[in-house]
């Protein structure tokens, strides 16, 4: 079974930041900045979290079935997962195998095949382990971006800036006609 | 024929004659009435006036309200309307209280929302959940549109395990801890900072705790108002603590100098400007804060998980007593039947049961308070015990012990007196400790007596009856230490069935029928007596094996000749093993 479906890595240097719901010369910009960032990587880790127990539900059924196992069953999983979000190159990917690697093909069937997902499994149980130190890492570090946007805003108005509510559209500037009146 | 006649016979006025002499003084006395009441509304008037005129100068030549009000009750033309005035004008301020008190409620944000979820929740991760939703719907709506977001989020990682279930007590203090340590959010001075210290407010002559002076502004080492360098947030310091991480090692958090690094930004403090994310775009860069290793070097333990419990993922709590769960199964609750408004539907019957269990519920409040109070006072009469049965003596509880605990003291105040420098003849912590038990053997004697009847009023003879029943110096160390252990066990009996009906009443939308007999299924009082008796070696026939015995005997609890005398009745030993240790054993001992 696939165990490139999802994609687990997450933005590195590299990636641009994310934006954020206040204007670039807000005071608590930076802060909002970080937060929305937080909740875009935890959102693809939700994702991703969410295709793996797809792929686990697919699975468990294939496992189950044992010896008796055939192509055309994995087909019908993989094209469910397809379905679900997973990219079909990757699967297809996975079972055309890389001899260059010494990954075998898949099976056509029989022990061989059960053989085959088994060892899909046993990839998949390392994703959801990884998955889920993941998860919790990210969900740490958006509680702690929101703990930083609040503690943002709590300041702000104790200096007097009054609930920095979320930001209105601006009116338009004077002498700008507005296209509805006329 | 018949005659008409057509003259006019005028009645002349008659004063005080019989032309109905009542209805005109009747006109006379109301016409006095108005006048009076006229001459009375030009008093008030003038008696305002001058109320005005009396505070107000006293206000001005530097006086309180409270000092005009005073002065102008001792006005003879203002007294007599002065309870009318006074008492609007305090009305005027109760008003302006209960104003700034919802303003109050109002202005506080997400963050005021969070702490004090987390102050509510205590370690139950579903009142944080219900606290922070009250919270949230009390913010004014600009607030809540502003907070919301961030504050679920902080919900989510508190409450929340990776894989979406809720988390357990255990797992959501672990998170607590985690998030206290890497945002700093939490210690007193912070929160001092954020929210500050109540301010004392006169209000004409009663003093209150009413408005909330933040000390952020002012906070030592903070910006002047007006100075404040966006991106530095809250530039406030922290006392050292040490935090327990997840892995159960200990994270020792150095202090930060109040304008130092910021813990909440990570950056620095007063002028500096927070690290920007493109610095550090990776946000699980930020999490680095989490402790990968503990103070010894080794990696620290992978956080709690979902399924680090029970195969399910959820914990139930247990009785550390009886070992039974104290919250109910969900297969064992009642089901209302809820209508479209989320509430359940009764029928008028149904509402009246349902009604009056939860009325005899709340009216057991004190009993309940009592009973907390009483666990701390049998642990110290266990004290006591102890102090007085270890190492014998004339302070062993027992018979005629409050007789020999004030004969002590009389030795002892005697020698005080004929020869200052000797010292007493009688151990001071053993006397103290006797006094200290009779004490406590009162006070609970009253306690048990409530707990059991719950009056508060009951008749002379109960008291002493609950007073003979309750561990005492009367008592022998080992029945003392029995006593005051069983009555602990009924006391967390009756505390953990607490906490299953409270747990029960919100889980059933406040339908309490049958928590009663689930607790005691689950439960029974036996098993909480049993493990009494466990603890101390006891069984129905005296003590189950001769290590039982020994442990009595180490702990002060029995002597070596009742010991000896115990396990010979008990067969435990030999009649020749029981002469070999009398011979040897039994000598009398010193006597303190």
């Amino acid at each position: 079974m696939p165990d490139d479906a999802m994609n687990t890595e997450l933005p590195g240097p590299s990636a641009p930041p994310a934006a954020g719901t206040l204007p670039p010369g807000h005071p608590l910009a930076p802060l909002d900045q970080a937060h929305q960032q937080a909740k875009a990587v935890h959102g693809k880790v939700e994702q991703a979290s969410g295709m793996l127990a797809t792929t686990r539900a697919e699975l468990d059924k294939l496992t189950a079935l044992g010896d008796a196992v055939t192509s055309d069953d994995v087909l019908e999983g993989m094209s469910k997962l397809v379905a679900a979000g997973a990219d079909p190159k990757v699967l297809l990917a996975l079972m055309a195998g890389n001899p260059a690697q010494g990954t075998p093909p898949m099976p056509e069937g029989g022990t061989a095949l059960a053989g085959w997902i088994a060892q899909q499994d046993q990839t998949i149980k390392a994703q959801e382990a990884q998955i889920g130190q993941i998860k919790a890492q990210t969900q740490h570090a958006l509680g702690i971006a929101a703990t930083r946007v609040l503690a943002g805003h709590r300041a702000m108005s104790m200096m007097g800036a009054g609930e920095a509510g979320p930001v209105q559209p601006s009116a338009p500037p004077a002498g700008n006609p507005n296209p509805l009146l006329h | 024929m018949p005659t008409v006649d057509t003259d006019l016979n005028p009645v002349p006025f008659n004063p005080g004659g019989d032309m109905n002499p009542l209805g005109v003084v009747d006109n006379v006395m109301t016409l006095r009435g108005k006048m009076l009441q006229q001459q009375q509304m030009s008093q008030m008037l003038a008696a305002r006036q001058k109320f005005g005129q009396i505070v107000a100068a006293t206000q001005a030549s530097g006086g309180s309200m409270e000092d005009g009000l005073n002065a102008a009750l001792k006005d003879p033309l203002v007294a007599g309307y002065g309870g009318e005035l006074y008492a609007q004008y305090k009305q005027g301020l109760l008003a302006n209280v209960q104003i700034q008190g919802e303003q109050q409620r109002q202005s506080v944000d997400g963050l005021g929302v969070v702490h004090k979820a987390i102050a509510a929740a205590g370690d139950d991760p579903r009142n944080f959940d219900k606290s922070v939703n009250a919270g949230l719907a009390a913010l004014s709506p600009t607030a809540r549109a502003r907070d919301a977001e961030a504050v679920g989020h902080i919900k989510t990682m508190l409450t929340t395990n990776p894989d979406g279930t809720p988390a357990d007590p255990a797992t959501y203090a672990a998170n607590r801890a985690r998030w206290a340590i890497s945002t700093g959010a939490l210690d007193p001075g912070t929160i001092g900072a954020l929210y500050g210290t109540p301010k004392e407010v006169d209000q004409g002559g009663q003093k209150a705790f009413g408005n909330v002076t933040s000390t952020l502004p002012g906070y030592p080492g903070a910006p002047a108002p007006g100075s404040f360098t966006p991106g530095s947030i809250v530039p406030m310091g922290v006392a050292p603590r040490t935090e327990v991480t997840p892995g159960g090692g200990s994270l020792t958090i150095p202090a930060v100098p109040p304008g130092a690094a910021n813990p909440l930004t990570g950056g620095g403090g007063q002028g500096a400007t927070p690290a920007p994310p493109a610095g550090s775009p990776n946000p699980l860069s930020a999490a680095s804060s989490i402790p990968t290793t503990n103070l010894a070097g080794s990696p620290a333990q992978p956080m709690p998980s979902a399924g680090a419990g029970t195969a399910s993922g959820k914990t139930t709590p247990t009785s550390t007593f009886g070992g039974g769960p104290t919250v109910a199964p969900d297969d064992i609750l009642p089901k209302p039947v809820l209508g479209t408004n989320g509430l359940p539907v009764r029928t008028a019957d149904q509402q009246g049961s349902v009604g009056e269990l939860v009325k005899q519920f709340n009216e057991h409040q004190p009993q309940y308070d009592m009973t907390a109070q009483s666990l701390a006072r049998l642990d110290n009469a266990k004290d006591n015990i102890q102090t007085l049965a270890k190492g014998g003596g004339w302070m062993t509880p027992g018979a005629a012990g409050a007789i020999r605990a004030n004969l002590g003291n009389v030795i002892n105040t005697f020698s005080a007196i004929v020869d200052p420098k000797a010292p007493p003849p009688v151990d001071i912590n053993k006397v103290a400790a006797a006094q200290d038990l009779i004490k406590e053997t009162n006070t609970l004697g009253f306690s048990l007596a409530h707990q059991m009847f719950g009056g508060g009023r009951e008749p002379l003879g109960i008291v002493n009856d609950a007073i003979s029943s309750v561990p005492g110096i009367e008592n022998s160390p080992l029945g003392g230490m029995l006593v005051a252990d069983i009555l602990k066990a009924g006391a967390t009996w009756q505390l953990d069935q607490r906490a299953f009906k409270q747990d029960w009443l919100e889980r059933t939308h406040g339908d309490l029928t049958g928590a009663d007999t689930a607790f005691a299924k689950l439960n029974p009082p036996s098993s909480y007596m049993g493990k009494v008796m466990e603890t101390y070696g006891l069984g129905p026939k005296g003590f189950t094996s001769p290590e039982a015995v020994k442990s009595a005997v180490q702990n002060h609890l029995i002597t070596s000749k009742m010991a000896y005398d115990q396990m010979k009745a008990q067969g435990m030993i030999s009649d020749k093993v029981y002469n070999a240790a009398a011979k040897r054993d039994f000598e009398p001992t010193g006597s303190q």
